[in-house]
């Protein structure tokens, strides 16, 4: 690995900056998600901050099941993000299209638009698994772990 | 269940037809039959000028074969839930706005326009709602004879089998 990767993702690792799309969820995961954020949970305690623009994030949590509508808004978001880029799934509906696959509307999940690294699945997702899932992202971008978490 | 007979007894004197055909489901549940166009709004209007069911609910849309079926929830300050069923034919599903009356109804009448091809007439201008943009025309995804299968959602196009005994394969 070259000095710079190595600078990269390290960088990357110690701070990551995410940013939260829906894309046809109930809002269920997504209030679970910025539990997550929030100060009983402190996702940013691991050096995690929300980020308002894709532009400067580098790290997508999705959430819901894809529709037709929000499929060209996603890939549009997910094209904008600088390398590296993460992708993570959050709940049922965004890692299969959970009871809303096969609807005339809906796409399916996450990963039928886009590349998707880490799926979390619950209906709602526990914000303690959200923890876990983007710290065994994290941990994947350090090259001597990476065969701790196979995914 | 007095106060629910009470208004059966009155909405059957005023309108002979609806004999036999409104009923109590259960508590504070009214339910009636399935009216035509013309029987259905001298009802409604009866309803909301004279019987102080002054909010409506909602609007479900059914599909009863050849005909379309649309229920209007109708509430008074008792928290009467009354029924309403209209009915029309595939072939000309025309039926009237309610938004005069109760403003709110703008967004559900929108919903049978799109999901169930409703002919709502004196809907004010207004985009479509609530399916996605690009949607082909002549698509009505919550009509029985509509299958999610054959619709590609990628190109947006309905791709039925061309002959029917196909349609066991799928």
């Amino acid at each position: 690995m070259k000095l710079l990767q190595k600078a990269i993702n390290w960088a990357t690792r110690k701070s990551p900056w995410i940013i939260h799309y829906n894309a046809g969820s109930c809002n269920g995961c997504d209030i679970e998600t910025i539990d997550a954020l929030t100060p009983r949970f402190d996702l940013e305690r691991i050096g995690i901050v929300q980020q308002g623009s894709p532009r400067h994030a580098d790290i997508l949590i999705c959430t819901g099941a894809v529709t037709i509508q929000t499929k060209e808004r996603l890939k549009q978001i997910y094209d904008q993000m600088p390398e590296p880029k993460y992708v993570i799934a959050v709940g049922t509906c965004a890692c299969s299209g959970g009871i809303f696959d096969g609807c005339y509307c809906v796409m399916g999940g996450v990963d039928s638009v886009i590349p998707v690294d880490v799926y979390v699945p619950g209906c709602a997702v526990r914000p303690e698994a959200i923890i876990s899932a983007v710290q065994k992202l994290l941990d994947t971008i350090d090259e001597r772990k990476k065969i701790k978490y196979v995914m | 269940m007095q106060a629910e007979q009470e208004i059966i007894d009155r909405l059957c004197e005023k309108f002979p037809f609806l004999n036999s055909r409104i009923h109590v489901q259960r508590q504070k549940r009214i339910f009636t039959g399935h009216l035509i166009k013309e029987e259905f709004e001298q009802v409604i209007r009866y309803l909301h000028d004279e019987m102080g069911f002054y909010k409506a609910n909602h609007v479900v849309g059914t599909d009863e074969g050849e005909n379309l079926g649309f229920i209007y929830l109708l509430t008074n300050k008792e928290g009467i839930i009354l029924a309403l069923k209209e009915i029309a034919p595939k072939s000309d599903p025309k039926i009237n706005s309610m938004t005069g009356m109760y403003p709110s109804l703008e967004r559900h009448e929108r919903e049978l326009v799109d999901l169930f091809g409703a002919e709502v007439q004196g809907l004010p201008e207004g985009p479509s709602y609530p399916l996605p943009d690009g949607w082909p025309k002549g698509n009505y995804p919550l009509r029985k004879e509509w299958k999610p299968e054959y619709f590609d959602k990628n190109t947006m196009t309905y791709n039925p089998p061309v002959n029917d005994n196909d349609k066991g394969k799928h």
